[in-house]
Protein backbone atom coordinates (compact mmCIF):
# COMPACT_ATOMS: atom_id res chain seq x y z
CA UNK A 1 0.00 0.00 0.00
CA UNK A 2 1.15 3.63 -1.16
CA UNK A 3 2.50 6.09 1.60
CA UNK A 4 -0.12 8.41 0.55
CA UNK A 5 -3.34 6.23 0.92
CA UNK A 6 -5.11 9.41 1.57
CA UNK A 7 -3.83 11.36 -1.74
CA UNK A 8 -5.73 11.87 -5.00
CA UNK A 9 -2.45 10.05 -6.13
CA UNK A 10 -3.12 6.19 -3.81
CA UNK A 11 -2.27 3.21 -5.24
CA UNK A 12 -1.69 2.07 -8.71
CA UNK A 13 -2.01 2.62 -11.75
CA UNK A 14 -0.82 6.42 -11.37
CA UNK A 15 -3.96 7.48 -13.49
CA UNK A 16 -6.64 6.36 -11.03
CA UNK A 17 -9.70 8.62 -11.73
CA UNK A 18 -11.48 8.84 -7.85
CA UNK A 19 -9.80 12.45 -7.77
CA UNK A 20 -12.00 13.45 -10.98
CA UNK A 21 -8.67 13.85 -13.21
CA UNK A 22 -9.22 12.07 -16.26
CA UNK A 23 -9.66 12.86 -19.90
CA UNK A 24 -8.23 16.10 -21.82
CA UNK A 25 -7.70 19.18 -19.51
CA UNK A 26 -6.09 22.83 -20.10
CA UNK A 27 -4.06 24.54 -18.29
CA UNK A 28 -6.00 27.89 -17.15
CA UNK A 29 -4.28 31.30 -17.38
CA UNK A 30 -5.38 34.36 -15.93
CA UNK A 31 -6.70 35.75 -18.63
CA UNK A 32 -9.81 32.90 -19.12
CA UNK A 33 -10.69 32.94 -15.25
CA UNK A 34 -13.48 35.15 -16.23
CA UNK A 35 -14.72 33.15 -19.11
CA UNK A 36 -14.61 30.05 -17.78
CA UNK A 37 -16.37 30.95 -14.28
CA UNK A 38 -19.02 33.21 -16.32
CA UNK A 39 -19.63 30.16 -18.96
CA UNK A 40 -18.73 27.31 -17.33
CA UNK A 41 -17.61 25.24 -20.55
CA UNK A 42 -17.77 21.99 -20.10
CA UNK A 43 -13.64 21.09 -19.22
CA UNK A 44 -13.33 17.46 -17.43
CA UNK A 45 -10.27 19.19 -15.90
CA UNK A 46 -8.08 21.90 -15.47
CA UNK A 47 -4.58 22.62 -14.03
CA UNK A 48 -3.40 26.09 -12.52
CA UNK A 49 -0.16 27.48 -12.48
CA UNK A 50 0.15 27.72 -8.36
CA UNK A 51 2.96 30.88 -8.27
CA UNK A 52 -0.11 32.61 -10.55
CA UNK A 53 -2.51 32.00 -7.50
CA UNK A 54 -0.55 32.02 -4.37
CA UNK A 55 -2.33 35.19 -2.34
CA UNK A 56 -4.21 34.32 0.40
CA UNK A 57 -7.05 36.84 -0.01
CA UNK A 58 -8.94 38.89 -2.47
CA UNK A 59 -9.90 38.27 -5.87
CA UNK A 60 -7.11 35.61 -6.66
CA UNK A 61 -8.15 33.14 -3.56
CA UNK A 62 -12.29 34.10 -4.58
CA UNK A 63 -11.44 32.92 -8.15
CA UNK A 64 -10.01 29.85 -7.02
CA UNK A 65 -12.06 29.07 -4.63
CA UNK A 66 -14.97 29.26 -7.68
CA UNK A 67 -13.18 27.14 -9.57
CA UNK A 68 -12.86 24.40 -7.22
CA UNK A 69 -16.40 24.27 -6.81
CA UNK A 70 -16.90 23.71 -10.43
CA UNK A 71 -13.71 21.74 -11.97
CA UNK A 72 -11.37 18.91 -10.78
CA UNK A 73 -8.05 21.19 -10.46
CA UNK A 74 -4.65 20.58 -10.35
CA UNK A 75 -1.69 22.29 -9.03
CA UNK A 76 1.36 23.30 -11.56
CA UNK A 77 4.46 25.01 -9.58
CA UNK A 78 7.64 26.99 -10.86
CA UNK A 79 9.35 27.46 -7.15
CA UNK A 80 10.17 24.34 -5.72
CA UNK A 81 13.64 24.72 -6.74
CA UNK A 82 13.75 20.78 -6.81
CA UNK A 83 17.44 20.50 -7.71
CA UNK A 84 18.64 23.45 -5.87
CA UNK A 85 21.27 23.93 -3.42
CA UNK A 86 19.95 26.20 -1.39
CA UNK A 87 17.42 25.21 1.62
CA UNK A 88 13.85 24.43 0.49
CA UNK A 89 11.58 27.74 0.49
CA UNK A 90 9.63 26.79 3.41
CA UNK A 91 7.24 30.24 3.08
CA UNK A 92 6.90 28.54 -0.57
CA UNK A 93 6.16 25.47 0.40
CA UNK A 94 2.90 26.89 2.77
CA UNK A 95 1.60 29.05 0.16
CA UNK A 96 1.32 26.26 -2.35
CA UNK A 97 0.49 23.68 0.77
CA UNK A 98 -2.50 26.26 1.16
CA UNK A 99 -3.36 26.76 -1.89
CA UNK A 100 -3.68 22.90 -2.33
CA UNK A 101 -6.16 23.10 0.31
CA UNK A 102 -8.32 26.41 -1.00
CA UNK A 103 -8.15 24.54 -4.64
CA UNK A 104 -9.08 21.15 -3.99
CA UNK A 105 -6.28 19.84 -6.05
CA UNK A 106 -5.68 16.25 -7.07
CA UNK A 107 -1.98 16.76 -7.00
CA UNK A 108 0.94 18.93 -7.30
CA UNK A 109 3.85 19.16 -9.81
CA UNK A 110 7.05 20.78 -10.75
CA UNK A 111 10.13 20.56 -12.72
CA UNK A 112 12.52 18.78 -12.53
CA UNK A 113 15.69 21.44 -12.42
CA UNK A 114 16.90 24.55 -10.29
CA UNK A 115 15.46 27.64 -10.13
CA UNK A 116 17.48 30.01 -7.38
CA UNK A 117 21.44 29.45 -5.82
CA UNK A 118 23.02 31.93 -3.60
CA UNK A 119 19.67 33.69 -2.88
CA UNK A 120 19.46 34.94 -6.19
CA UNK A 121 15.87 33.16 -8.22
CA UNK A 122 16.03 33.16 -12.22
CA UNK A 123 12.37 32.15 -12.93
CA UNK A 124 13.98 29.66 -15.03
CA UNK A 125 14.14 26.22 -15.75
CA UNK A 126 17.55 25.52 -15.10
CA UNK A 127 19.25 22.20 -16.02
CA UNK A 128 21.98 20.36 -13.98
CA UNK A 129 24.66 17.51 -14.30
CA UNK A 130 22.63 13.76 -13.91
CA UNK A 131 24.62 12.40 -11.48
CA UNK A 132 24.81 9.98 -8.06
CA UNK A 133 25.01 12.80 -5.99
CA UNK A 134 22.58 15.13 -7.67
CA UNK A 135 20.18 11.89 -7.55
CA UNK A 136 20.61 11.42 -3.92
CA UNK A 137 20.29 15.13 -3.17
CA UNK A 138 16.85 15.49 -4.93
CA UNK A 139 15.79 12.60 -3.71
CA UNK A 140 16.20 13.95 -0.24
CA UNK A 141 14.44 17.55 -1.48
CA UNK A 142 11.48 15.38 -2.87
CA UNK A 143 10.99 13.41 0.47
CA UNK A 144 11.14 16.19 2.03
CA UNK A 145 8.50 18.51 0.27
CA UNK A 146 5.99 14.88 0.23
CA UNK A 147 5.76 15.13 3.80
CA UNK A 148 5.09 18.52 4.11
CA UNK A 149 2.57 18.22 1.44
CA UNK A 150 1.24 14.97 2.91
CA UNK A 151 0.96 13.57 -1.37
CA UNK A 152 3.43 12.26 -3.66
CA UNK A 153 5.08 14.85 -5.75
CA UNK A 154 4.46 14.67 -9.18
CA UNK A 155 7.73 15.98 -10.89
CA UNK A 156 8.03 16.87 -14.60
CA UNK A 157 10.55 16.20 -17.29
CA UNK A 158 12.13 19.26 -19.35
CA UNK A 159 13.33 21.34 -22.17
CA UNK A 160 16.71 21.57 -21.42
CA UNK A 161 18.87 23.81 -23.72
CA UNK A 162 22.34 22.37 -22.33
CA UNK A 163 23.81 19.81 -21.00
CA UNK A 164 26.69 18.62 -18.66
CA UNK A 165 29.66 16.34 -19.32
CA UNK A 166 28.95 15.25 -15.81
CA UNK A 167 26.19 13.78 -16.31
CA UNK A 168 25.97 10.12 -15.74
CA UNK A 169 22.51 9.56 -16.62
CA UNK A 170 20.28 10.47 -19.31
CA UNK A 171 17.13 12.46 -17.48
CA UNK A 172 14.60 9.27 -18.05
CA UNK A 173 17.00 7.26 -16.20
CA UNK A 174 17.34 10.08 -13.56
CA UNK A 175 13.44 10.06 -13.52
CA UNK A 176 13.31 6.63 -12.81
CA UNK A 177 15.56 6.29 -10.07
CA UNK A 178 13.87 9.03 -8.14
CA UNK A 179 10.50 7.32 -8.83
CA UNK A 180 12.13 4.17 -7.08
CA UNK A 181 13.75 6.25 -4.40
CA UNK A 182 10.99 8.57 -3.14
CA UNK A 183 7.71 7.16 -4.78
CA UNK A 184 7.02 10.47 -6.48
CA UNK A 185 4.88 10.23 -9.75
CA UNK A 186 5.64 11.64 -12.88
CA UNK A 187 4.32 14.26 -15.53
CA UNK A 188 5.27 12.86 -18.96
CA UNK A 189 5.48 16.40 -21.00
CA UNK A 190 5.71 15.27 -24.49
CA UNK A 191 6.59 17.77 -26.55
CA UNK A 192 9.65 18.64 -23.99
CA UNK A 193 10.98 15.03 -25.43
CA UNK A 194 10.44 15.79 -28.81
CA UNK A 195 12.07 18.78 -28.04
CA UNK A 196 14.95 17.66 -26.40
CA UNK A 197 15.54 14.86 -28.94
CA UNK A 198 15.68 17.29 -31.81
CA UNK A 199 17.74 20.03 -29.91
CA UNK A 200 20.37 17.13 -28.32
CA UNK A 201 20.14 14.67 -31.36
CA UNK A 202 18.89 12.31 -28.70
CA UNK A 203 16.45 9.36 -29.30
CA UNK A 204 13.03 10.26 -28.01
CA UNK A 205 11.42 6.45 -27.91
CA UNK A 206 14.45 4.98 -25.85
CA UNK A 207 13.93 8.41 -23.90
CA UNK A 208 10.45 6.69 -23.56
CA UNK A 209 11.33 3.07 -22.82
CA UNK A 210 13.57 4.11 -19.95
CA UNK A 211 10.95 5.77 -18.02
CA UNK A 212 8.49 4.01 -15.71
CA UNK A 213 5.21 4.20 -17.56
CA UNK A 214 3.11 3.02 -14.29
CA UNK A 215 4.64 6.16 -12.42
CA UNK A 216 3.05 8.77 -15.15
CA UNK A 217 0.19 10.60 -13.54
CA UNK A 218 -0.30 13.14 -16.36
CA UNK A 219 0.81 14.12 -19.56
CA UNK A 220 1.72 17.42 -21.09
CA UNK A 221 1.06 18.89 -25.04
CA UNK A 222 2.54 22.12 -26.04
CA UNK A 223 3.60 24.08 -28.92
CA UNK A 224 7.09 24.83 -29.88
CA UNK A 225 8.59 27.79 -31.22
CA UNK A 226 11.34 26.60 -34.28
CA UNK A 227 14.01 28.80 -34.50
CA UNK A 228 17.49 29.31 -36.56
CA UNK A 229 18.73 26.16 -35.18
CA UNK A 230 16.99 25.13 -32.40
CA UNK A 231 13.17 24.47 -31.32
CA UNK A 232 12.01 26.53 -28.08
CA UNK A 233 9.67 25.34 -25.37
CA UNK A 234 7.78 28.51 -26.19
CA UNK A 235 4.30 27.40 -24.93
CA UNK A 236 3.08 29.75 -27.71
CA UNK A 237 1.04 28.14 -30.20
CA UNK A 238 -0.88 24.62 -31.43
CA UNK A 239 0.86 21.40 -30.27
CA UNK A 240 3.45 20.22 -33.42
CA UNK A 241 2.28 17.07 -35.87
CA UNK A 242 5.58 15.42 -34.69
CA UNK A 243 4.48 15.73 -31.15
CA UNK A 244 1.08 14.58 -31.94
CA UNK A 245 2.44 11.04 -33.75
CA UNK A 246 4.70 11.09 -30.66
CA UNK A 247 1.96 11.11 -28.05
CA UNK A 248 -0.46 9.07 -30.11
CA UNK A 249 2.64 6.33 -29.11
CA UNK A 250 2.50 6.83 -25.94
CA UNK A 251 -1.33 7.41 -25.31
CA UNK A 252 -1.51 3.26 -26.54
CA UNK A 253 0.78 2.68 -23.73
CA UNK A 254 -0.48 5.34 -21.16
CA UNK A 255 -4.27 4.46 -21.93
CA UNK A 256 -6.58 6.20 -19.08
CA UNK A 257 -3.70 8.93 -18.05
CA UNK A 258 -5.12 12.81 -17.95
CA UNK A 259 -3.58 14.69 -20.71
CA UNK A 260 -3.38 18.87 -20.62
CA UNK A 261 -2.92 21.38 -23.42
CA UNK A 262 -0.37 24.17 -21.74
CA UNK A 263 -0.58 27.71 -23.76
CA UNK A 264 1.44 30.48 -22.02
CA UNK A 265 1.95 33.22 -24.48
CA UNK A 266 0.25 34.55 -27.41
CA UNK A 267 -2.66 32.64 -25.64
CA UNK A 268 -5.31 32.67 -28.01
CA UNK A 269 -9.15 32.90 -27.79
CA UNK A 270 -10.61 29.68 -25.14
CA UNK A 271 -12.10 27.92 -27.52
CA UNK A 272 -9.12 27.72 -29.88
CA UNK A 273 -7.51 25.88 -27.03
CA UNK A 274 -10.77 23.65 -25.88
CA UNK A 275 -10.40 22.48 -29.80
CA UNK A 276 -6.57 21.43 -29.37
CA UNK A 277 -8.08 19.46 -26.36
CA UNK A 278 -10.79 17.92 -28.68
CA UNK A 279 -7.32 16.56 -30.49
CA UNK A 280 -6.47 14.63 -27.77
CA UNK A 281 -9.63 12.96 -27.22
CA UNK A 282 -10.08 12.37 -31.38
CA UNK A 283 -6.51 10.23 -30.65
CA UNK A 284 -7.22 8.55 -27.34
CA UNK A 285 -10.87 7.49 -28.43
CA UNK A 286 -9.77 6.29 -32.21
CA UNK A 287 -9.96 2.93 -32.86
CA UNK A 288 -7.05 0.55 -32.95
CA UNK B 1 30.92 23.67 -1.60
CA UNK B 2 29.16 20.71 -3.15
CA UNK B 3 29.79 19.91 -6.68
CA UNK B 4 26.33 20.40 -7.81
CA UNK B 5 26.04 23.40 -6.20
CA UNK B 6 29.58 24.57 -8.31
CA UNK B 7 27.86 23.48 -11.46
CA UNK B 8 24.95 26.01 -10.30
CA UNK B 9 27.05 28.88 -9.06
CA UNK B 10 28.79 28.92 -12.54
CA UNK B 11 25.84 28.53 -14.20
CA UNK B 12 24.32 31.52 -12.57
CA UNK B 13 26.82 33.49 -12.91
CA UNK B 14 27.29 32.90 -16.51
CA UNK B 15 23.36 34.01 -17.14
CA UNK B 16 24.18 37.53 -14.75
CA UNK B 17 27.19 38.45 -17.05
CA UNK B 18 26.38 39.09 -21.13
CA UNK B 19 29.89 37.41 -22.03
CA UNK B 20 32.78 37.45 -19.93
CA UNK B 21 34.95 34.92 -17.28
CA UNK B 22 31.59 33.65 -15.97
CA UNK B 23 30.44 31.84 -19.29
CA UNK B 24 34.40 30.67 -19.76
CA UNK B 25 33.91 29.09 -16.42
CA UNK B 26 31.09 27.58 -17.38
CA UNK B 27 31.92 26.20 -20.59
CA UNK B 28 34.56 23.29 -19.61
CA UNK B 29 31.41 21.71 -17.47
CA UNK B 30 29.24 21.57 -20.78
CA UNK B 31 29.37 18.69 -22.85
CA UNK B 32 29.26 19.96 -26.76
CA UNK B 33 25.78 19.19 -28.80
CA UNK B 34 24.79 19.44 -32.33
CA UNK B 35 23.35 22.87 -33.74
CA UNK B 36 24.39 26.05 -31.66
CA UNK B 37 27.50 26.44 -29.30
CA UNK B 38 26.75 26.16 -25.63
CA UNK B 39 27.37 29.54 -25.34
CA UNK B 40 24.61 30.52 -27.81
CA UNK B 41 22.35 27.93 -25.83
CA UNK B 42 23.20 29.78 -22.58
CA UNK B 43 21.23 33.04 -24.05
CA UNK B 44 17.97 31.02 -24.28
CA UNK B 45 18.17 31.07 -20.56
CA UNK B 46 19.21 34.62 -19.83
CA UNK B 47 17.03 35.87 -22.14
CA UNK B 48 13.71 34.13 -20.88
CA UNK B 49 15.17 35.23 -17.26
CA UNK B 50 15.20 38.51 -18.36
CA UNK B 51 12.11 38.64 -20.00
CA UNK B 52 9.85 36.67 -17.12
CA UNK B 53 11.09 39.46 -14.58
CA UNK B 54 10.41 42.45 -17.65
CA UNK B 55 7.24 40.87 -17.96
CA UNK B 56 6.50 41.30 -14.38
CA UNK B 57 7.21 44.82 -14.22
CA UNK B 58 4.97 45.63 -17.26
CA UNK B 59 2.32 44.28 -15.37
CA UNK B 60 3.02 45.96 -12.28
CA UNK B 61 3.78 49.27 -13.65
CA UNK B 62 1.29 49.47 -16.78
CA UNK B 63 0.39 53.33 -16.44
CA UNK B 64 4.46 54.24 -15.86
CA UNK B 65 4.97 52.28 -19.15
CA UNK B 66 2.35 54.42 -20.50
CA UNK B 67 3.62 57.61 -19.47
CA UNK B 68 7.53 56.65 -20.65
CA UNK B 69 6.66 54.67 -23.80
CA UNK B 70 6.98 51.04 -24.49
CA UNK B 71 10.61 51.56 -25.47
CA UNK B 72 11.88 53.95 -22.72
CA UNK B 73 10.08 51.33 -20.00
CA UNK B 74 11.55 48.49 -21.38
CA UNK B 75 15.13 50.13 -20.89
CA UNK B 76 14.52 50.89 -17.60
CA UNK B 77 13.22 47.88 -16.50
CA UNK B 78 16.13 45.70 -18.03
CA UNK B 79 18.56 47.88 -16.50
CA UNK B 80 16.49 47.18 -13.27
CA UNK B 81 16.40 43.49 -13.90
CA UNK B 82 20.10 43.74 -14.90
CA UNK B 83 21.50 45.73 -11.88
CA UNK B 84 18.89 43.60 -9.14
CA UNK B 85 18.51 40.34 -8.84
CA UNK B 86 15.33 38.89 -8.07
CA UNK B 87 15.07 36.91 -4.30
CA UNK B 88 11.29 35.65 -3.98
CA UNK B 89 9.58 32.51 -6.01
CA UNK B 90 6.77 35.40 -6.32
CA UNK B 91 7.13 37.17 -9.48
CA UNK B 92 4.16 39.44 -8.32
CA UNK B 93 6.54 40.59 -5.39
CA UNK B 94 8.86 41.81 -8.10
CA UNK B 95 10.28 45.04 -8.40
CA UNK B 96 9.82 46.42 -5.19
CA UNK B 97 13.12 48.51 -5.73
CA UNK B 98 11.52 49.73 -9.19
CA UNK B 99 10.42 53.20 -8.06
CA UNK B 100 13.81 53.55 -6.04
CA UNK B 101 15.16 52.84 -9.72
CA UNK B 102 13.11 55.46 -11.59
CA UNK B 103 14.06 58.26 -9.32
CA UNK B 104 17.97 57.14 -9.63
CA UNK B 105 17.72 56.96 -13.51
CA UNK B 106 15.99 60.57 -13.17
CA UNK B 107 18.75 62.17 -11.66
CA UNK B 108 20.80 60.63 -13.73
CA UNK B 109 18.93 61.07 -17.53
CA UNK B 110 17.88 64.60 -18.76
CA UNK B 111 15.22 62.99 -21.22
CA UNK B 112 13.34 61.69 -17.74
CA UNK B 113 13.55 65.44 -15.66
CA UNK B 114 10.22 66.27 -17.04
CA UNK B 115 9.09 63.39 -15.17
CA UNK B 116 9.67 64.03 -11.61
CA UNK B 117 6.68 62.54 -10.01
CA UNK B 118 7.57 59.12 -12.13
CA UNK B 119 8.58 57.40 -8.51
CA UNK B 120 5.94 58.28 -6.48
CA UNK B 121 3.65 57.26 -9.19
CA UNK B 122 5.47 53.75 -9.38
CA UNK B 123 5.19 53.42 -5.42
CA UNK B 124 1.53 54.37 -5.92
CA UNK B 125 1.23 51.37 -8.73
CA UNK B 126 3.93 49.01 -6.33
CA UNK B 127 1.29 49.41 -3.41
CA UNK B 128 -1.89 48.54 -5.68
CA UNK B 129 -0.82 45.23 -7.10
CA UNK B 130 1.19 44.42 -2.90
CA UNK B 131 -2.52 45.24 -2.15
CA UNK B 132 -4.75 43.07 -4.53
CA UNK B 133 -2.18 40.17 -3.68
CA UNK B 134 -2.56 40.69 0.08
CA UNK B 135 -3.71 37.72 2.17
CA UNK B 136 -7.52 38.56 3.80
CA UNK B 137 -7.40 39.84 7.21
CA UNK B 138 -8.99 38.42 10.29
CA UNK B 139 -11.93 39.85 11.97
CA UNK B 140 -11.75 42.49 14.41
CA UNK B 141 -11.38 41.10 17.93
CA UNK B 142 -13.02 43.99 20.55
CA UNK B 143 -12.30 41.59 23.38
CA UNK B 144 -8.98 42.01 23.35
CA UNK B 145 -8.65 46.02 23.76
CA UNK B 146 -11.19 45.51 26.76
CA UNK B 147 -9.12 43.08 28.03
CA UNK B 148 -5.74 45.43 28.04
CA UNK B 149 -8.36 48.42 29.39
CA UNK B 150 -9.13 45.78 31.95
CA UNK B 151 -5.59 44.99 32.90
CA UNK B 152 -4.45 48.55 33.09
CA UNK B 153 -2.49 48.09 29.64
CA UNK B 154 -4.48 49.78 26.83
CA UNK B 155 -1.50 52.23 26.81
CA UNK B 156 0.50 49.54 25.34
CA UNK B 157 -2.11 48.26 22.68
CA UNK B 158 -0.43 48.21 19.34
CA UNK B 159 -2.92 48.53 16.71
CA UNK B 160 -1.92 46.74 13.51
CA UNK B 161 -3.39 47.94 10.05
CA UNK B 162 -4.57 45.56 7.24
CA UNK B 163 -2.72 43.42 5.27
CA UNK B 164 -4.11 44.81 2.39
CA UNK B 165 -3.53 48.84 3.34
CA UNK B 166 -0.67 50.38 2.24
CA UNK B 167 0.05 54.20 2.78
CA UNK B 168 1.38 56.78 0.39
CA UNK B 169 2.47 60.26 0.72
CA UNK B 170 3.49 62.80 -2.44
CA UNK B 171 4.07 66.24 -3.04
CA UNK B 172 2.77 65.68 -6.77
CA UNK B 173 -0.53 64.74 -7.37
CA UNK B 174 -0.33 61.08 -7.94
CA UNK B 175 -3.94 59.64 -7.13
CA UNK B 176 -5.45 61.77 -9.95
CA UNK B 177 -2.52 61.34 -12.58
CA UNK B 178 -3.31 57.13 -11.91
CA UNK B 179 -6.97 57.33 -12.48
CA UNK B 180 -6.61 59.96 -15.17
CA UNK B 181 -4.96 57.47 -17.11
CA UNK B 182 -7.11 54.17 -15.84
CA UNK B 183 -9.72 56.25 -17.65
CA UNK B 184 -8.00 57.21 -20.72
CA UNK B 185 -7.94 60.83 -19.72
CA UNK B 186 -4.58 63.09 -20.08
CA UNK B 187 -2.06 64.05 -17.31
CA UNK B 188 -1.25 67.48 -19.25
CA UNK B 189 -4.18 69.30 -17.13
CA UNK B 190 -4.10 67.76 -13.28
CA UNK B 191 -2.90 70.56 -11.21
CA UNK B 192 -0.16 70.73 -8.75
CA UNK B 193 -2.10 70.96 -5.91
CA UNK B 194 -1.11 70.22 -2.48
CA UNK B 195 0.22 66.97 -3.09
CA UNK B 196 -1.53 63.67 -2.03
CA UNK B 197 -1.63 61.29 1.18
CA UNK B 198 -3.23 58.45 0.10
CA UNK B 199 -4.56 55.11 1.42
CA UNK B 200 -4.12 51.92 -1.12
CA UNK B 201 -5.83 49.25 0.10
CA UNK B 202 -8.41 46.50 -0.80
CA UNK B 203 -12.00 46.04 0.97
CA UNK B 204 -13.40 44.15 -1.89
CA UNK B 205 -12.35 42.63 -5.00
CA UNK B 206 -10.15 45.34 -6.14
CA UNK B 207 -7.80 48.03 -4.54
CA UNK B 208 -9.03 51.13 -4.19
CA UNK B 209 -6.88 54.43 -3.60
CA UNK B 210 -8.27 57.29 -1.42
CA UNK B 211 -7.15 60.80 -0.31
CA UNK B 212 -7.37 61.10 3.40
CA UNK B 213 -6.52 64.08 5.55
CA UNK B 214 -2.62 64.94 6.55
CA UNK B 215 -3.89 64.10 10.79
CA UNK B 216 -4.90 60.47 9.55
CA UNK B 217 -2.43 59.77 7.44
CA UNK B 218 -0.18 60.67 10.15
CA UNK B 219 -1.55 58.18 12.62
CA UNK B 220 -1.93 55.69 10.38
CA UNK B 221 2.07 55.94 9.55
CA UNK B 222 2.64 56.05 13.60
CA UNK B 223 0.53 52.96 14.13
CA UNK B 224 2.45 51.46 10.54
CA UNK B 225 5.70 52.59 12.28
CA UNK B 226 4.23 50.08 15.57
CA UNK B 227 3.89 53.03 18.28
CA UNK B 228 1.50 51.50 21.03
CA UNK B 229 -0.92 53.69 21.70
CA UNK B 230 0.63 55.52 24.69
CA UNK B 231 3.18 57.05 22.24
CA UNK B 232 0.40 57.73 19.88
CA UNK B 233 -0.78 60.17 22.33
CA UNK B 234 2.32 61.55 23.29
CA UNK B 235 2.67 62.70 19.73
CA UNK B 236 -0.46 64.26 19.99
CA UNK B 237 -1.86 62.36 16.78
CA UNK B 238 -5.31 62.37 15.98
CA UNK B 239 -6.73 59.25 18.11
CA UNK B 240 -10.18 60.42 18.22
CA UNK B 241 -10.05 58.91 14.35
CA UNK B 242 -9.28 55.19 15.68
CA UNK B 243 -12.74 54.19 15.87
CA UNK B 244 -13.86 55.33 12.24
CA UNK B 245 -10.24 53.79 11.48
CA UNK B 246 -11.51 49.98 13.11
CA UNK B 247 -14.69 50.89 11.46
CA UNK B 248 -13.34 50.95 8.15
CA UNK B 249 -11.31 48.52 8.16
CA UNK B 250 -7.98 50.30 7.90
CA UNK B 251 -7.41 48.78 11.61
CA UNK B 252 -7.77 45.43 11.73
CA UNK B 253 -6.12 44.18 15.32
CA UNK B 254 -4.87 44.65 18.44
CA UNK B 255 -1.89 43.26 19.98
CA UNK B 256 -0.17 44.23 23.78
CA UNK B 257 3.15 45.92 23.13
CA UNK B 258 4.82 44.46 25.84
CA UNK B 259 3.86 41.30 24.44
CA UNK B 260 5.30 41.90 21.07
CA UNK B 261 8.82 43.21 22.36
CA UNK B 262 9.35 40.51 24.76
CA UNK B 263 8.35 38.10 21.53
CA UNK B 264 10.83 40.14 19.29
CA UNK B 265 13.57 39.98 21.70
FE1 LIG C 1 4.86 21.05 -19.27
Amino acid sequence: MSAYAQSGLAGAPAGTRDHGISGAGIGLRLCHIDEVLRQRPPIPWMELLADNHLAEGGLTALHVEALASLYPLTLHCVGMNLAGTDPLDDDYLRRVLALRERSAAAWVSDHLCFTAVGGRRYHELLPFPYTDQSLRHVAARVHRIQEILGAPLVIENVSAYLRFSDSALGEAQFLSALCRDTDCRLLLDVNNVYVNAINHGEDAEAYLRALPFERVAEIHLAGFAPREDYLLDAHDRAVAAPVWDLYARVATRLSGVPTLIEWDNDIPPLPVLLAEADKVAAITEAPR
Amino acid sequence: MSALAEVQRRLAAALDEDNGPAVDHLLPLLAAGPGRSAAARLSIYRTSARRARERALEQIYPVCREILGPRCFAALAEDYVREFASHGADLNNEGARFPAHLAACIGQRPQLAALPYLPDLACLERDWHAAYYAADDPPFDPARLAALQAAGRAEAAVFRLSAALRLLASRFPVRAIWHSHHHGGRTDRITLGQGDRLVIRRAGPRPTVDAVDPPVHALLSAIADGHCLGELATRGLALEQLPQLIAQGYVVAIDDSAATRRHSA
